[in-house]
């Protein structure tokens, strides 16, 4: 049993490597992208830190006591990029491979459709973290954020546990793409409720009642909530612990749903013979 | 080894999920063994594709049920008419390299694989080029290598010398056809290319009206010159005189010129021919489905 579950890792790691060095190779067959996309950041961050910066590094705090707004506002930037990726790449990747043709191809290698998918991750996630690093450097260097570099692990730390949830939404919203090929509003809705709950650009005290229970616990928000508590006021709170287990909570939730809707959504396209269709 | 069908049938909503229901394939069934090389063949939408793809697992039938005797554990390989099915940004080698590691083969015989296959197709040169800079035609050749990387147990071929020239076609056949039978792979092989199928096949199935009809070598021959495989082009104008009297599908039309064919018919192309010729009317052009053009 034991010897069956580790050939059955060793496969899956097999794959997954596959995956993520052919993903690798054709990211760097688009020689210009990186510098574009570089250039893109300096300018958004720029935008960001003469609007929203220099007003918090005059007046108010959003709640954590000295710190400016454009900290805070770098850690929710950082937050929403992972929430972005964790929750698009799996439905992108389906649609791309409906479109390129290869849906059919990569099934018929008898890996399953969660390989295929999760595979993807890989290389997402990596970039994801190397714009967290990149947005951190524009931030210290250029407008003299106050975040140490020491600290950078365990903040990467904890915005990837907290964008774990969002793997379930994204595989909940491939199982969209599966089934209806376009029009993904599961990716629409989750990513601007998730932004106008996360108390990242205005405070979720000033919400309805109501909605402000939503917004505490939404893992946007309470991903922002940790990464404050935790880097910027050190491992003291109680307050922490009660967060993690909310997030594990709604990542066992959503993890295993997410998949078996993938399953039902990949059993009803071969019924209807539309896996192929884009 | 033996893939056996039981009582198939699958329909599909003809207009998406409110559209009406129509079978394409009704209560099939067959054999294919070891040694098989099954040449199908039939007019276009006539299920042969979505057969391939029952049999391959990627669509579900309505009905019956289909068993691997010999094996649960065997491979499949298949070959399309998609060249898009292959990564464009990166080599054909990475391409295969990739697609052998998600087969679960080693990197030592995927490379052995890699170079024993290239070889035999001539496609050493263009292995470490990019996919998106190879012809449509060198793209199906590796599509058919990709298929064989794994010694396939069955392999499915839907058309697969689309988009090649006489010469390369020819090239293929003689070595995919070894390759087969020095393998004992069983093999169903569709095209609408006869000579294609003369050449390579020792059974011809037919699927027509939603069955699976099995044919002789005989009447193979006799269907290879039957109207269905040729494309006529003759003028507009000329088309009122025999509309009424002969059934025919118009394919395409031009502003002076239109394309017919008889799809369901078996008059032979000859005797077609004739009754044009009575009606004093132009062909312009003969084709069959091999591309072979006949004025």
């Amino acid at each position: 049993m034991k010897s069956r579950i580790n050939n059955h890792m060793k496969v899956f790691i097999k794959k997954f490597l596959a995956f993520f060095i052919k993903d690798l190779k054709i990211a760097v067959s688009y020689k210009f992208n990186i510098i574009f996309q570089s250039l893109f950041y300096i300018f958004i961050f720029s935008l960001l830190f003469f609007t929203y910066g220099q007003q918090s590094i005059l007046g108010s705090s959003n709640g954590v006591s000295g710190t400016g707004n454009f900290t805070t506002l770098f850690m929710g930037f950082a937050l929403i990029d992972y929430m972005f990726s964790s929750i698009s790449v799996f439905s992108r990747e389906v649609r791309l491979a409906q479109t390129q043709g290869t849906f059919e191809t990569l099934l018929l290698t008898r890996t399953s459709i969660l390989t295929i998918i999760l595979a993807s991750y890989a290389l997402t996630f990596i970039r994801a973290t190397i714009r967290v690093i990149l947005y951190f450097v524009i931030c210290k260097l250029l407008f003299g954020m106050n975040l140490d570099l020491v600290d950078m692990p365990i903040f990467i730390g904890i915005i990837f546990y907290c964008s774990l949830p969002f793997i379930g939404i994204g595989l909940f919203s491939a199982a969209f793409v599966i089934i209806f090929k376009v029009g993904n509003v599961i990716n629409l809705l989750i990513s601007l409720g998730s932004i106008l709950f996360s108390g990242i650009f205005f405070s979720t005290d000033l919400l309805p009642s109501t909605l402000s229970i939503i917004g505490e616990n939404v893992p946007l928000n309470i991903g922002l909530d940790l990464t404050k508590t935790i880097i910027l006021n050190g491992y003291d709170s109680i307050n922490i612990y009660e967060k993690l287990l909310l997030i594990g909570v709604q990542t066992i939730l959503l993890l295993p749903t997410g998949a078996l809707f993938v399953y039902y959504a990949l059993k009803i396209a071969k019924k209807n013979g539309s896996l192929n269709y884009y | 080894m033996t893939i056996k069908v039981t009582d198939i049938s699958k329909s599909f909503n003809d207009n998406g999920i409110f559209g009406k229901k129509k079978e394409v394939l009704k209560e099939v069934s067959f054999e294919v063994a070891s040694g098989d090389i099954v040449g199908l063949i039939g007019p276009n939408g006539s299920g042969k594709t979505t057969l391939l793809k029952i049999l391959l697992g990627l669509i579900e039938p309505d009905q019956g049920k289909v068993e691997l005797i010999g094996g649960e554990d065997k491979y499949m390989g298949y070959v399309n008419t998609n060249s898009r099915s292959f990564f464009w940004r990166i080599s054909a080698r990475d391409n295969l390299v990739f697609f052998g590691r998600l087969l679960n083969m080693s990197d030592h015989r995927i490379n052995e694989s890699i170079q024993e296959l290239s070889e035999s197709f001539s496609l050493t040169p263009l292995l470490d080029r990019p996919f998106m800079l190879l012809s449509s035609g060198q793209m199906q050749v590796f599509n058919i290598v990709r298929a064989l990387l794994k010694k396939p147990d069955y392999l499915f071929l839907d058309e697969p010398t689309t988009s090649l020239d006489l010469s390369a076609s020819n090239n293929l056949i003689r070595v995919l056809s070894t390759i087969i039978s020095e393998r004992n792979i069983a093999t169903i092989w569709c095209s609408h290319n006869f000579n294609e199928l003369s050449q390579t096949c020792n059974k011809y199935w037919h699927v027509s009206k939603k069955k699976i009809k099995v044919i002789e070598y005989s009447d193979l021959l006799k269907r290879k010159e039957c109207m269905s495989n040729y494309f006529i082009e003759i003028s507009k104008d000329s088309l009122a005189r025999i509309n009424d009297e002969i059934e025919l599908d118009v394919l395409r039309e031009t502003s002076d010129t239109i394309i017919i064919s008889q799809e369901e018919k078996t008059n032979t192309i000859s005797s077609f021919i004739k009754i044009l010729f009575e009606k004093q009317i132009d062909i312009l052009s003969i084709q069959n489905r091999s591309n072979e053009i006949k004025n």
